[in-house]
């Protein structure tokens, strides 16, 4: 009896990690077979040694293709290990896609505008995306920190900026 | 004896001894904010000590470093959070010490450690680094190549966590190191008709993205609004009673001992060095109970190791060329931008600066010991920054320092697309340290084998009938096969026992 009830007992669901795992080892195996063919296309060696620009890169990527080949394997038919990250907190993901948006546009906008403006208005969003309730402490903090980095870097450092 | 004359002379300099103090403020205050962690200071500072002579600008690396390592136990005792990963162990009995309004003893008794065990580490350094680069001096192309696979398999083994991820990740960033010119023959490869490219991936901007960014961009992810941490403000009584003292030079001695050589292996940090020696600690003690309730011993001898690393991981930085931590892989691509090549031959050609670098261990490690005896009340309210100020602030040094290296805005892009892969790559459980090694390694791993292969003719007998070179891939093989198959042997004796 204790057979049959062990054997119409469904499987544990599979954990998050698996997912990430199968992608993970996916992508690795695509960079990897991406890497050998690229490298297969360098000139070959002009010394007899045969050691050319292409070997210890296919050396790698072949590595590499090995490793994905196990990782998937190890994941889809053994156990799967545990990834041992913080858990993440689902109401946080808009936050960091908001810091990065800001940042992006930073940087495109940093050549054209200049540093001053940007950089005040890039900290004062991001000091708001990130929790800072009051906006008159985000704007002083804004102005402090790109004076104070403007200071250190372009007149002490003189990198231009 | 006049290259140490040299060495030290150069130390007279008012711009060295300013670099110094900057160095050690900037790791006092980083070390006191959990999740800024000594590498990440580091990886941010070598941006601005590009700009600066080599000298000046390993003073500020070695000061941060020095300080962080210091100020991490304040967190660790205050708040029960490590200010950084290597004073875990310092959170056991630091914490409650200061539950039982002890605090200003578990502060002076770490300090104390973190002094004493600072001072063993460059000891250890001065010692042992000039015959070890004397020995490496012998190595051929065969040998270095064991070597620097030695030293990559070592990180991915203590890194933890699944070794397939570690190996993965190690040859992506031995991967990625191919991008640029061939070493020998100077074919361009993967840099994509980019002439930026041809001088390969830049090494600052990567860890800055991996370490700086990264770390940021995983503590917003995870952050919870609900985490309070309660902070232990009353300090209490700050100096050891007689009995007090009598108990710490056992502590010193196991943390010292343990933490230099634990520094030495490659990858090992203060982390381990830290466990082991408050395991170590535990076992050897007349208190064992004390321990994790608030035992002086304890504090002592995890603070003793976790500064003792230090000199251990600089001997196998600079005279071997392979780095001790992650901490010093910075320090080593750092130097490699200012055409500095750790390993043997800087013993050799620029002895004095290896003098100038004990010189300037033991000032940092003085001042940091001088400061952090200080009293600061104002430290404990450091502690209650809101986040998005340390975030943001952060962030903007990490893209303003990235630029200032090259003046490239195509830096700046790669720092963040380092830092958005880094994120990606730590949910997936894939360490970074191993990516960081290989790409800071890889260039060297390949011109070595390249050199061995065309000494030989294409064979590769020149590697296995070196006894160095096949002892170093030996221990790289079983230091890769031993942990899973011994973790799967205690798993089956478990389950037989059960």
């Amino acid at each position: 009896m204790a057979k049959e009830d062990a054997a119409s007992t469904p499987p544990p669901p599979r954990s998050g990690s698996w997912i990430k795992d199968v992608v993970a080892a996916l992508v690795v195996l695509g960079f990897g077979v991406a890497t050998w063919i690229g490298a297969g296309n360098f000139p070959e060696s002009p010394t007899a040694s045969g050691v050319g620009p292409g070997l210890w890169p296919q050396f790698t990527a072949a590595v590499l293709v090995g490793l994905a080949s196990l990782l998937l394997v190890k994941t889809l038919w053994g156990k799967t290990v545990e990834v041992n990250a913080s858990p993440i907190n689902q109401s946080q993901w808009l936050p960091l896609i908001l810091v990065l948006g800001t940042l992006v546009v930073y940087l495109s906008i940093w050549p054209i505008v200049g540093f001053f403006p940007t950089t005040l208005a890039a900290i004062l969003l991001m000091s708001k995306t990130l929790g800072l309730t009051q906006w008159r402490r985000a704007a002083l903090w804004s102005l402090g920190v790109t004076i104070g980095v403007w200071i250190l870097f372009d007149q002490l450092l003189t990198v231009p900026l | 004896m006049e290259v140490l004359f040299q060495g030290f002379g150069a130390l007279a300099d008012f711009r060295i001894l300013l670099s110094i103090l900057v160095g050690v403020s900037i790791g006092m205050f980083v070390g006191v904010f959990p999740g800024v962690t000594a590498t990440m200071s580091m990886a941010i500072a070598s941006s601005f000590t590009v700009t600066m002579s080599p000298i000046q600008g390993i003073a500020v690396l070695m000061g941060v470093y020095i300080a962080a390592m210091f100020s991490d136990r304040i967190p660790a005792i205050l708040v029960n959070t490590p200010g950084t990963p290597a004073s875990v162990a310092t959170t056991f009995d630091g914490y409650p010490l200061a539950k039982q309004g002890k605090a200003g003893l578990a502060l002076y008794v770490s300090g104390l450690g973190s002094f004493i065990g600072g001072l063993v580490g460059i000891a250890v350094f001065a010692l042992v680094a000039f015959p070890l680069a004397q020995l490496a001096l012998q190595f051929g192309p065969p040998e270095l190549f064991a070597l620097v696979v030695f030293g990559l398999t070592m990180m991915i083994s203590v890194s933890g966590g699944s070794i397939i991820k570690g190996l993965i990740a190690g040859f992506i960033g031995l991967t990625v190191g191919v991008v640029g010119l061939d070493p020998i023959f100077g074919f361009p490869r993967f840099t994509f008709d980019t002439p930026r490219l041809q001088e390969g991936v830049s090494f600052i901007p990567v860890i800055i993205g991996l370490f700086g960014i990264a770390e940021v961009f995983d503590q917003i992810l995870t952050r919870r609004r609900d985490q309070i941490q309660e902070v232990v403000t009353q300090l209490g009584q700050w100096i050891p009673s007689k009995d007090e003292y009598k108990q710490l030079p056992k502590p010193l001695l196991i943390g010292s001992i343990i933490g230099s050589f634990i520094g030495a292996i490659p990858a090992a940090g203060g982390d381990i060095a830290g466990l082991i020696s408050w395991d170590t600690a535990k076992k050897m003690s007349k208190r064992p109970d004390e321990f994790g309730k608030g035992s002086i011993e304890g504090v002592c001898a995890s603070d003793t190791s976790n500064n003792a690393v230090i000199g251990g991981a600089l001997t196998t930085t600079l005279a071997l060329g392979v780095p001790g931590d992650t901490a010093t892989a910075v320090l080593l691509g750092s130097m490699l931008v200012w055409g500095i090549t750790p390993g043997p031959n800087l013993f050799v050609e620029q002895a004095a600066l290896v003098y100038s670098i004990v010189g300037i261990l033991l000032l940092a490690t003085f001042l940091a010991f001088a400061l952090s005896l200080i009293r600061l009340k104002s430290v404990v309210k450091l502690l209650n920054l809101p986040k998005s100020l340390l975030w943001s602030g952060i962030v903007l040094t990490c893209l303003v320092g990235t630029f200032a290296v090259n003046n490239s805005l195509l830096d700046v892009w790669i720092m963040l697309g380092a830092g958005i892969l880094g994120l990606i790559f730590r949910r997936f459980g894939l360490p970074l340290g191993p990516i960081v090694l290989g790409l800071l390694l890889g260039p060297l791993a390949e011109s070595k084998l390249r050199q061995a292969l065309t000494i030989s003719g294409g064979s590769f007998d020149i590697i296995y009938t070196s006894p160095i070179a096949m002892a170093l891939l030996g221990v790289s093989v079983s230091a890769i096969i031993l942990p899973p198959v011994i973790r799967s042997w205690k798993l089956r004796r478990a389950s037989e026992t059960s």
